[in-house]
């Protein structure tokens, strides 16, 4: 089970193999309590989008289409867009953002042997502005709109940052590839 | 139609307003280019997601995970279950009704597929302070959508007629069923209706029932 890739373990669910499910939770739900606590700072409630995460999975795989979205790319989006909703009304708009604290950026991490980047890394050669508007987009789930009432900033200037913000991470991931 | 590079990076990201989602999704399915582009930000949102340090987890929520599913409203995981009980119809909790609308996002499709009700569903759920639910039965099919307004009106919006009969929608509370609205159509705008009834739905003969006389095809908490 723990060699099985995610789609097989998806398919296995769809058979309703215990576990399977158990397997996949374990590998991702980590990452995803992580996710979920960066967006509230009540357990409950990362706990509960957790539990509803992988019950979608459970409904969803005997006719999941693996042509439209990896499992583990649905599975964060589903996990990601669960917390939005419970966020709801409670995600700050309108208040005012601090101003980043100013520290250079740190050069771009290098790659350990098996030529991997960890976005996470990634993440630390980005400008503190733009690393602040990417986390605030992802897990505060502010669209460019908001982001720009929330700093006070031109649309057309958020737009740009986080674009760039984005293409800097997609350069480290994929190491320059499509 | 032309959608700003900004609008498809909220999509990507779960940001968009849900009013917008829809026409988003018709510009994607005709521009598979810009599907493209949606998917790898996407992809890169999952990749930055399952990097993050791993969080403890709670103990027992894996076996609380599992133990909902054997003897919850889903479907269990025993071979062999049985069927639901005739009036123990599943709950579809707020958020997991939610959820169960965006897996249909990322991967089966748009919500509602009539434009006009699109327009006019999404006007409803445009305004300040509404609360969309999507409501799915018991086996997982999407029958519609529910908005409540901020002033407790619900907008119920059905995928299509049922083969026969009415819709009839019901708040209940403690038991007793009252009805809001029925009749032969796929939408319906309800008087206001306090939190902490139940809605159901029901089909019902073309005049309408004092009572239901069928089980529900959807229950909800308000």
């Amino acid at each position: 089970m723990r060699g099985s890739t995610d789609e097989e373990l998806l398919a296995l669910i769809g058979r309703r193999d215990e576990l399977a499910l158990r397997e996949l939770y374990r590998r991702h739900a980590p990452h995803l309590r992580a996710m979920a606590k960066r967006m509230t700072p009540e357990e409950g409630e990362a706990d509960q989008c957790l539990q509803d995460t992988f019950v979608m999975a459970w409904k969803a795989a005997p006719s999941f289409d693996h042509s439209k979205a990896s499992v583990r790319t649905w599975i964060v989006t589903v996990a990601h867009r669960l917390m939005i909703n419970r966020l709801g009304e409670r995600r700050v708009v309108g208040g005012q953002l601090n101003d980043p604290e100013r520290k250079p950026a740190a050069s771009p991490p290098a790659a350990d042997p098996a030529g991997r980047l960890y976005v996470g890394d990634a993440l630390e050669t980005l400008e503190p502005d733009s690393r602040r508007l990417l986390e605030l987009a992802i897990f505060g789930g502010h669209s460019h709109g908001e982001l720009a009432r929330l700093t006070g900033r031109p649309l057309a200037s958020i737009t740009t940052t986080l674009s760039q913000a984005l293409s800097h991470l997609r350069e480290i991931v994929t190491g320059g590839r499509a | 139609m032309i959608i700003e590079e900004n609008v498809l990076v909220d999509y990507a990201l779960g940001t968009l307003a849900s009013g917008q989602v829809p026409e988003v999704e018709r510009f994607l399915a005709a521009d598979p280019a810009a599907a493209a582009r949606v998917r790898r930000l996407q992809d890169l949102m999952a990749e930055y997601v399952l990097q993050l340090p791993a969080e403890a987890l709670s103990e027992g929520e894996e076996d609380a995970l599992v133990e909902r599913l054997r003897t919850g409203s889903d479907p269990p995981l025993v071979q062999g279950r049985r069927r639901a009980s005739r009036r123990s119809q599943p709950w579809v909790a707020l958020g997991l009704a939610a959820a169960l609308g965006v897996a249909a996002w990322l991967a089966f499709g748009p919500l509602i597929t009539s434009d006009r009700l699109d327009r006019i569903t999404t006007g409803y759920i445009e305004q300040p302070g509404s609360v969309v639910l999507s409501l799915v039965d018991s086996s997982g099919e999407e029958l519609g959508t529910l908005v409540r307004l901020a002033d407790g009106r619900l907008f119920v919006a059905f995928e299509r007629l049922p083969t026969e009969g009415a819709y009839q929608l019901w708040e209940v509370r403690e038991g007793r069923p009252r009805s809001l609205a029925a009749g032969r159509r796929r939408s319906f705008l309800t008087e206001p209706v306090e939190r902490g009834a139940i809605f159901e739905v029901t089909v019902e003969p073309l005049a309408g029932s004092p009572q239901p006389t069928t089980e529900p095809l959807v229950t909800a908490p308000l």
